[in-house]
């Protein structure tokens, strides 16, 4: 799979953590499907288009992969309601109106379940409390070693012609954090013309500079783990031609901190 | 923002408001049919392909699922990728009516006054 589609779908499973876990699957599994086969399609009719700007150009006209984790959101997200909101209440409506008839016939049949379930419960409930004191007994050790988000940015490039542009950011690492582990990705495309160049340049709060990706033109993938409190700046160098970079921290809590 | 960019923002709101219609519609005439082949087809009787974001039609599709307006299976593993193909339940065949109606009803009473201001 295209590095661009990965580094796409990676943005959107942020997005969607919101989700239950099988519901994610579900729609990463829809998402890859869609992107493949566009770009199959895509690559089919304009002969000329590489494998890598294909795969951008399915995954600009799928969208914002933040806009993508508001749409599935509980609202509804941006999908415009004001007409749907017409149908949606037509629809409560109808389905309440079908469910008197049912309730009637699952009357006994609830009665037996029921009984099944307050077995299930009670052994589920000694469960819990036998988890309860091994998790008291370990909780610094746990929550430890919980990675928790810190920072993520991807952006994607497409130029037919050579130029140059600079992105910088910033992040917190605030007191408390032990340490945070942040992974680099640098996917140039394939080559269209001369020069393929991209840079990430990450400075640490006290000047130095603790990651340099210096100018490649290769597929890049790099972690570093590091733990200076403070601002930290991290650079973004676009140089020529087409490709995307994502990076992601995450960091750990000093639970035992005096 | 000129005059061209204003009126493609106007087209891609008008239209983003009619979306789930359009799902539905779409659906209850091709389905069952997967997201893809559903967006394919509405580009086509749009006749356009920059009016919304491909990716706004999972998160409908899904949310017209809870609704109980559509239902879903997934393709057998024979059938090729892994591919998602709905398809209209009969609430959801009583909401596009409905719909549908509604969207007569409107559009009557839009002409009228438009012609109305000339």
């Amino acid at each position: 799979m295209s590095a661009i589609i990965e580094d796409y779908l990676r943005a959107v499973r942020r997005q969607i953590s919101h989700l239950p876990l099988k519901e994610q699957s579900a729609v990463m599994a829809e998402i890859e499907t869609h992107l493949k086969t566009e770009t199959k399609r895509l690559r089919g009719t304009e002969k000329e288009l590489s494998a890598d700007e294909a795969a951008l150009r399915a995954t600009h006209a799928f969208g914002d992969p933040k806009e993508l984790g508001v749409a599935y959101g509980a609202g509804g997200g941006v999908v415009n309601r004001t007409t749907g909101q017409v149908l949606l209440d037509v629809a409560i409506l109808t389905s309440r109106a079908a469910g008197r008839g049912v309730r009637g016939t699952l009357k006994w049949t609830g009665i037996v379940a029921a009984a099944a379930v307050g077995v299930a419960v009670l052994l589920l409930l000694v469960g819990l409390v036998f988890a309860g004191v091994v998790l008291n007994i370990f909780q610094d050790d746990i929550r430890e070693s919980i990675p928790r988000p810190l920072y993520d940015y991807s952006g994607t490039w497409a130029q037919t012609s050579p130029y140059s542009d600079t992105v910088t950011d910033s992040f917190q690492v605030r007191e408390g954090v032990r340490e945070f582990q942040i992974a680099f990705r640098v996917n140039p495309a394939s080559i269209t013309g001369p020069g393929c160049l991209a840079r990430i340049v990450l400075t640490a709060p006290d000047g130095t500079t603790a990651y340099d990706s210096g100018a490649t033109c290769t597929t890049t993938h790099q972690t570093r783990t590091l733990s200076q409190k403070g601002t930290w700046t991290i650079q973004y160098t676009y140089v020529a031609y087409a490709g995307s970079v994502s990076v992601e921290a995450m960091y750990y809590q000093d639970v035992r901190q005096a | 923002m000129d005059t061209a960019d204003y009126l493609l923002k106007l087209e891609r709101d008008m239209t983003g408001g009619f979306l789930h219609l359009l799902v539905l519609d779409h659906v209850h005439r091709l389905g069952p049919i997967h997201g893809y082949g559903l967006i394919k087809a509405m580009e086509e009787s749009t006749g356009s392909q920059d009016k919304w974001k491909e990716g706004t039609v999972y998160p409908l599709l899904a949310l017209l699922e809870r609704e109980g307006l559509l239902k879903s299976r997934w393709g057998k593993p024979t059938e090729g990728p892994r591919r998602r193909y709905y398809e209209i339940t009969p609430a959801g065949r009583e909401v596009r009516e409905l719909a549908v109606m509604k969207w007569h009803r409107l559009r009557r009473n839009l002409d009228k006054i438009l012609e109305r201001d000339g």
